[in-house]
């Protein structure tokens, strides 16, 4: 806590120090250091994370230059990259993760190209006259000659509930001597069968993106808006960090760690599924 | 043998000056380009002040919004948010002026704050650079009628797109680096 | 740690300070001949190209830190009197490096110089300039 109290009066005594130096012009405001500190951007996350952009944010450090990556200045963000003012996470696993991760022999950096990084984004849609809350699940992919934004799964409650498949004496079946009577056996079943689902496999799991993509094209699910993004990151190794997005007075505001998780065997997997599936 | 190896040198040579007759873009170029997308951005801010200011006449606030739509790639829409809500609100650039310029303040006074943020550039997968620019912007709105003073201040994420393009000056072709802005998230905060 | 944060403080100060306006004019550089220095007028007698520079630069200065509209398009209309036409093109460097120039968007004096009046910035100084005529046909700037 102490330290972070620190950086922040670095911003802003840093600030008054370069303030007649070209970042303010006639008619413009003087930031009172807020602005500076705030991680205004995920671009931003990750430059200050991987020690690759000054303390104000103007100049951007490339290989060769002398405090790329440097450990101090890593070890100055990093601290200020996280929500202060939630008790979510305790100083112990923040300082064990900052030891980690600028290991001297192994740093360990968040690389924007590279997969271990997904945005949660909840989106609003109108669906059958009524507006619904729908979650994307997206990552970076590369394509052509840069890179975007994918959807790698779709999280909607309306179609969850088409997908109620019964559990034992409840859950209605084609007898397996159906295929000797040349499966007319289905007539029936689907007649009476308000649970098709029920002809599946056990291990079958529905494509909710196939059928997002199938109603949107049917013009049955109109897009209104997003209401938030956050982001879930597994780059660290043994590590699992969530990002999310602090609009609040003060010092301490922008993209920051919101939640902090030390990965055991399977964790990752299981929380992938969490993500995914929200079940 | 020896050929064979000078051969595959050139071809070597030859693959990776191609590459780089490709937009690199070096630190310090790409902090010219920055440079210029910042000017751009300047501007967008000096044209809003312009344009949203009462005592700026009807014709030249006009002028003005036309010098301002043209910073902006087809298709740009602003997307405006308050801090109660999470409503965002979706506008054309052009409405987003006209809007501006209609409230219904007698007076109003916009400024900057002298902090702006810049990403790095990215590469569509079209081949043009997108990047985003962050600026904070304060409004001031007074109506003497009702005494009635509001203020915000809103953070403003804007995109810009980057593009190598060439044109014919003088029976010369001229390579410039074309950089619009794109789509602007207009979110109030609670500075 | 508090001395180290602090010295890179300064480093980073140090690093992000902007480059300093240089004093304008610039020397005129003519494209296949020599650079020409700018003399003190009294010494030698000028070439028409170093009185335009002059003239010009002074002229986008005034234009850009004009105190009314009036004023300003009276600048214009004078500025583009030394012009070949309204739609002579304006090119302005904004970075060289290697022997390679990148542009900005290429732009008329017409726009060049309302420009200048609605944003009253003055970022380029005259690198380049062409006379045919006694008017300029070519104009090529460069960030200050």
């Amino acid at each position: 806590m102490r330290k972070s109290v620190l950086i922040f009066a670095f911003f802003i005594s840093y600030i008054s120090i370069v303030s007649g130096q070209g970042l303010g012009s006639p008619g413009t405001i003087k930031d009172d250091g807020r602005f500076a500190a705030s991680t205004k951007q995920m671009n931003q996350f990750f430059r200050r994370f991987n020690g690759e952009e000054s303390i104000d944010g103007t100049k951007r450090f490339y290989p060769g230059d002398t405090l790329y990556q440097n450990e101090k200045l890593r070890k100055g963000f990093v601290s200020i990259l996280f929500d202060n003012q939630s008790s979510s996470i305790s100083p112990e696993l923040k300082s064990e993760f900052i030891t980690n991760i600028l290991s001297p022999n192994y740093p360990q950096y968040l690389v924007f190209h590279k997969p271990g990084w997904i945005a949660e984004v909840d989106a609003v849609f109108w669906y059958k006259g009524k507006k619904e809350n729908l979650t994307f699940i997206m990552k970076i992919q590369p394509e052509g000659l840069g890179y975007e934004w994918v959807i790698d799964q779709v999280i909607f409650e309306p179609f969850k509930n088409l997908f109620n498949k019964p559990v034992g004496s409840a859950k209605d079946f084609l007898h397996p001597l159906s295929h000797e009577l040349g499966f007319m056996n289905m007539r029936r079943a689907f007649q009476d069968s308000e649970s098709p689902e029920s002809f599946t496999p056990t291990s079958y799991t529905p494509d909710y993106l196939a059928i997002f993509l199938f109603e949107m094209k049917q013009d049955n699910l109109r897009f209104e808006t997003v209401n938030g993004v956050k982001f879930h990151f597994f780059q660290i190794g043994g590590w699992y960090f969530e990002v999310n997005q602090f609009n609040r007075p003060g010092f301490n505001t922008g993209w920051l760690v919101s939640n902090l998780m030390r990965l055991g065997p399977g964790d990752k997997e299981t929380l992938l599924r969490y993500i995914y599936d929200q079940d | 043998m020896k050929n064979t190896g000078i051969l595959i040198l050139g071809l070597f040579l030859a693959t990776v000056t191609a590459a780089f007759a490709q937009d690199n873009i070096s630190p310090r170029r790409k902090q010219a380009i920055d440079s210029l997308a910042l000017e751009k951005v300047k501007d967008l801010s000096k044209y809003i002040s312009i344009i949203g200011n009462k005592e700026t006449q009807f014709s030249e606030a006009n002028r003005v919004m036309d010098r301002a739509e043209e910073l902006f790639a087809a298709g740009a829409e602003m997307g405006v948010s308050s801090i109660n809500t999470k409503e965002i609100a979706y506008y054309k650039v052009r409405r987003y002026f006209e809007r501006l310029m209609a409230l219904n303040y007698d007076k109003v006074n916009i400024t900057w704050y002298d902090i702006q943020y810049v990403s790095d550039l990215e590469r569509q997968p079209d081949g043009r650079y997108v990047g985003v620019i962050t600026v904070y912007q304060r409004f001031e709105g007074t109506s003497i009628e009702t005494g009635m003073n509001y203020k915000d201040t809103t953070k403003k994420d804007i995109t810009i797109y980057v593009e190598k393009k060439q044109t014919q000056i003088a029976g010369r072709t001229i390579e410039f680096w074309d950089v619009m802005l794109g789509d602007v998230r207009v979110t109030e905060t609670s500075a | 740690m508090l001395m180290a944060v602090l010295v890179l403080l300064a480093m980073g100060a140090c690093k992000s300070k902007k480059k300093a306006v240089e004093p304008a004019p610039a020397p005129v550089v003519k494209e296949e001949a020599a650079p020409v220095k700018v003399q003190a007028p009294a010494a030698v007698v000028r070439s028409a190209e170093e009185i335009a520079v002059e003239k010009l630069e002074s002229q986008f200065a005034s234009i850009a830190s004009a105190s009314n509209v009036t004023a300003a398009n009276q600048s214009i209309q004078e500025v583009l009197a030394m012009f070949s036409n309204q739609e002579t093109p304006i090119l302005i460097v904004i970075h060289e490096e290697g022997g390679v120039k990148d542009y900005d968007e290429p732009t008329t004096i017409k726009k060049y110089l309302e420009y200048l009046k609605d944003t009253k910035k003055n970022l380029n100084y005259i690198s380049d300039i062409r006379l045919a005529g006694g008017k300029v046909t070519e104009l090529e700037l460069k960030r200050k």
